[in-house]
């Protein structure tokens, strides 16, 4: 064995071993955080820093684990109402924006009518358009509406969403014509495609918009913040962010309701991951 | 068809030309006859000290946030390269924070990084480092609030870096490997180059999101301390819905719209290219 492939063995050696210590410590630093967040809202209220100081397994791992926390936070707050809204909003935008987004997305990548790439480019320029611009002008016309402080407000302003449009016309503009050829011949039109034909074919792709729309909107917060005022309508973000500013700072509570709000998108990422990873991937865009 | 359109209207265009439109009046909510004043707000915009200092904020943010997370994006991605069982495992704990809500990512900063007691002084003590103030120091809140966000969204970037990752061909790599390239040598020959239309539309979109920062900023420090974290976003929030001076705030909004949008343009410009689908 030559010098120089010695020299490159030990090399590769040195970067395979670095690279494993990369992944080990990446892996911790993005993951720790949140696992020590779920592990503190299963200790009790007194035990919540107690170990914090100085670093010790105990730290980690909760001494005497309870589900105290959660009791209280659904006892003493209307933890239940937070989430139903934040599931309404989050689930009624989803819904409607699948159906809507579907069939615009259809009528991009198929239908033939005056305008419509002009249409499409302004579908882009809203892609690209910062939402907390729109904050205040949207504000005003929701509220020249009347809709302040409704359900109506969380959810009608957010459908359609332009990436929903996007992502549809692409996977459908992808689809091979001769099937809805067939369809015509026998008899069907737009809709009759649109219906048999696209939506059938096209599960894969409605499950990641669906995915990518709930998820962003139940993570949501500056919207909901300045269109609801009424407690009743408040949704679990708000109620999260707005938490630590109270008088007694309730840190089990905090640890509860942290917890649950991250729960559940985790929850649909790890069931459904495959669809996150094609719905992002194709666009680059965050959700 | 017409749904969608007249959702894009009402809730998307109709808002640009109305935001305009409102930024010429003095606007309050009170007043049922809003005096037209012209470009009265754009005029006080540009004598507003607290303008100017959300500006240098946001742009200091976005210079400390993008190159970090742009890295971190394309390190993961390099790292978890191969596919198998214990690599999509990685892949998915880098990702999890990009699942969860902001609101969350900061109230668990804001926890981790609580003075004096919290974890991470706790860690800076088994090292016998000495306690400090993080986000109640003007010094460092900023940069911590980068650290945060890279935190957050790395996972992002990583997952459209390795969309680019996957197109590069592996005869490349095998010949490469014949002609005895080392793994590092790789790298810069081949991946790289490859990689640097990928490159630059991310660097576009994190840009764009870091000019968007909110959320941790109303969360933990509410712009302080000392206006250490004061951003665009933040400002024309208290502006508009704490001040309720919706015409100023509408100002302020279009100016912020215009400077991401021109930023994007000149981004785009040096990419020259559709972006990746």
């Amino acid at each position: 064995m030559s010098l120089a492939l010695e020299l490159k063995g030990g090399r590769t050696r040195l970067l395979h071993g670095a690279s494993a210590a990369a992944k080990l410590v990446l892996a911790v630093v993005f993951v720790l955080p949140l696992v020590w967040m779920f592990l503190s809202s299963l200790r009790p209220v007194a035990e919540i820093f107690q170990y914090v100081f100085p670093l010790s397994l105990w730290t980690l791992l909760p001494v005497h684990p309870t589900l105290d926390s959660y009791r209280h936070l659904f006892r003493d707050e209307p933890f239940g109402r937070y989430l139903w809204n934040s599931f309404a909003m989050a689930g009624g935008v989803t819904v409607l924006d699948v159906v809507v987004s579907s069939m615009a997305a259809y009528g991009f990548a198929r239908i033939r009518f005056p305008g419509r790439e002009v249409l499409f480019f302004l579908v882009l320029a809203i892609m690209i358009i910062p939402f907390e611009a729109l904050l205040v002008p949207l504000y005003l016309i929701v509220r020249g509406l009347g809709w302040v402080d409704s359900y109506a407000a969380l959810v009608f302003p957010m459908v359609p969403r332009a990436l929903s449009i996007f992502l549809l016309r692409q996977f459908f503009l992808g689809l091979p014509r001769e099937l809805e050829d067939a369809a015509r011949i026998d008899g069907c039109r737009h809709w009759g495609i649109y219906w048999y034909i696209m939506l059938p074919l096209s599960r894969p792709i409605l499950l990641s918009v669906a995915l990518l729309t709930f998820q962003e909107l139940w993570g949501s917060f500056a919207w909901p913040l300045v269109v609801t005022n009424n407690a009743n309508l408040r949704v679990v973000q708000v109620v999260v962010a707005t938490f630590a500013q109270g008088d007694a700072i309730e840190w089990d509570k905090i640890f509860a309701a942290l917890s649950i709000a991250a729960a559940v998108p985790i929850a649909l990422f790890i069931i459904f991951q495959r669809y996150y990873v094609r719905g992002i991937a194709t666009t680059g865009l965050r959700g | 068809m017409l749904p969608a359109m007249a959702g894009l209207f009402l809730f998307g265009v109709a808002p640009l030309v109305y935001a305009f439109v409102v930024s010429l009046h003095i606007y309050d909510l009170v007043n049922p006859h809003p005096p037209f004043v012209g470009l009265a707000n754009y005029r006080s915009l540009m004598g507003d000290q607290i303008f100017w200092t959300a500006l240098r904020n946001t742009a200091i943010f976005a210079v400390m946030l993008v190159p970090l997370q742009t890295t971190t994006g394309l390190t993961l991605a390099l790292l978890v390269q191969p596919s198998t069982r214990w690599i999509a495992l990685l892949r998915t704990s880098f990702y999890l924070p990009v699942v969860i809500s902001y609101v969350v990512a900061a109230g668990l900063w804001e926890i981790l990084f609580a003075t004096p007691n919290g974890p991470a002084n706790s860690v800076l003590a088994s090292m016998h480092l000495p306690a400090q103030f993080f986000f109640q120091n003007p010094a460092q809140a900023l940069p911590l609030m980068a650290l945060m966000s890279a935190w957050k969204w790395s996972g992002i970037s990583m997952l459209i870096y390795l969309s680019g990752l996957h197109e590069v061909p592996v005869e490349l790599y095998e010949a490469a490997e014949v002609d005895g390239a080392g793994a590092v040598r790789r790298f810069w020959a081949i991946t790289w180059p490859l990689l640097h239309r990928i490159t630059l539309f991310v660097l576009v979109l994190n840009t764009i999101d870091a000019f968007k920062i909110f959320t941790p900023v109303y969360v933990i420090t509410k712009g302080g301390p000392l206006s250490a974290t004061m951003v665009l976003v933040f400002y024309l929030f208290r502006e508009g819905f704490r001040y309720f001076h919706l015409g100023y705030a509408s100002a302020l909004s279009f100016v912020f719209l215009v400077l991401v949008l021109a930023l994007a343009a000149f981004q785009f410009r040096i990419l020259r290219a559709e972006p990746p689908e």
